[in-house]
């Protein structure tokens, strides 16, 4: 139910909604594609991979997915440099869907935080071969705007590591990255439950990229449920102005016309 | 044994003269000469539609599929999207 006014623009591309899911770790192609469409999702990650010539070839995911239905936002998952950022990227594009990409460089196996320095590199190089990027960062502000510098169409920084579930751990950076930047601001990575996705919306964000939260939920297309609801709540709940809070209880009721 | 195979006094195998290897995903594999990709795709029963070819780290556009024949020792790469993140 977005307003019409309150539409995500991203690229000169607009959104109608501010939830962007992945569709990777689903037990199988059918609760994936139900937990997209559960989520009212307008753009979903994929990732680019060697097919494998031992297995059947029903394994890629344009057999499960209607391309009319679901944006295709392919990423460069599992690069830990620039040059195989840049070779997964061509290959995205080479499939011949769009120019945009999720870039990602990963600058350590264990935390897989992102090699900021590789990813404004990166990004630099595809912007200026026309690829529409959207960059995976940490929640470090001048990394934020280098790349919005560079030309990039959204940051993306992290919520906590990818796959952790933590939630925020953060607000206070990811607010200063959303009042710094122009381009939209996409908490991506460490979302785990409908509760952090709407405290993070209620940072002020343009919206939210999750995977493994919804996938691995005992029951993923309910997940994709609540967190589509969570994050239009939050949204609006950052629109409404908020009260602000007090450490003091402050009596809801008169305290004038109580009874003698 | 094929007697066409037999030349300046040589007998070749059939594996030897009409076949050649090329390293497709990362695995060796032995496929006939004179291939060309959009052949080979369609051996492995792929649809081309649906995935983008590396030829020696080059990316071949799929006009040019029937017209590129895989050589002896080529490093083919045949990609597609699978669920991520």
């Amino acid at each position: 139910m977005t307003q019409p006014e309150d539409q995500l623009e991203i690229g000169n591309k607009i959104f109608n909604s501010r939830l962007f899911v992945g569709t990777g770790k689903y037990s199988d192609n059918e609760t994936m594609v139900e937990a997209i469409r559960a989520s009212e999702t307008a753009m979903v990650t994929v990732a680019v991979r060697r097919i494998d010539l031992d297995r059947t070839k029903d394994e890629g995911i344009l057999f499960h997915l209607d391309l009319d239905e679901f944006f295709l936002l392919p990423n460069t998952a599992g690069c830990y440099n620039v040059k195989d950022a840049l070779r997964y990227a061509n290959l995205a594009r080479a499939a011949g869907f769009s120019e945009w990409l999720k870039l990602e460089v990963i600058g350590d196996e264990s935390t897989l935080l992102p090699d900021t320095q590789a990813t404004i590199e990166a990004a630099k190089i595809l912007v200026a071969d026309g690829f529409k990027v959207m960059a995976y960062t940490n929640d470090d502000l001048i990394t934020a705007l280098r790349l919005e510098d560079v030309g990039c169409v959204a940051v993306m920084p992290l919520a906590s590591p990818i796959g952790s579930g933590l939630g925020i751990v953060n607000p206070y950076f990811i607010r200063e990255i959303k009042r710094r930047c122009e381009v939209p601001i996409i908490v991506d990575a460490g979302v785990g439950l409908a509760s952090h996705a709407c405290i993070t919306m209620e940072q002020g964000v343009d919206g939210v990229l999750m995977n493994t939260a919804i996938a691995l939920a005992d029951d993923p297309v309910m997940m994709a449920k609540a967190m589509c609801l969570a994050i239009k709540a939050g949204r609006y709940s950052y629109l409404s102005g908020g009260m602000q809070a007090k450490e003091i209880a402050v009596p809801s009721s008169p305290t004038k016309g109580m009874l003698d | 044994m094929n007697s066409k195979l037999i030349q300046h006094g040589l007998i070749l195998m059939t594996s030897e003269s009409d076949k050649i290897q090329a390293r497709v995903n990362g695995e060796s594999q032995e496929i006939s000469k004179g291939l060309s990709i959009s052949k080979f795709i369609e051996s492995l029963d792929l649809n081309p539609l649906l995935l983008v070819v590396e030829l020696n780290a080059v990316i071949i556009s799929r006009e040019r599929f029937s017209e590129i024949e895989i050589c002896h020792g080529d490093q083919v790469e045949l990609v597609h999207f699978v669920g991520g993140g």
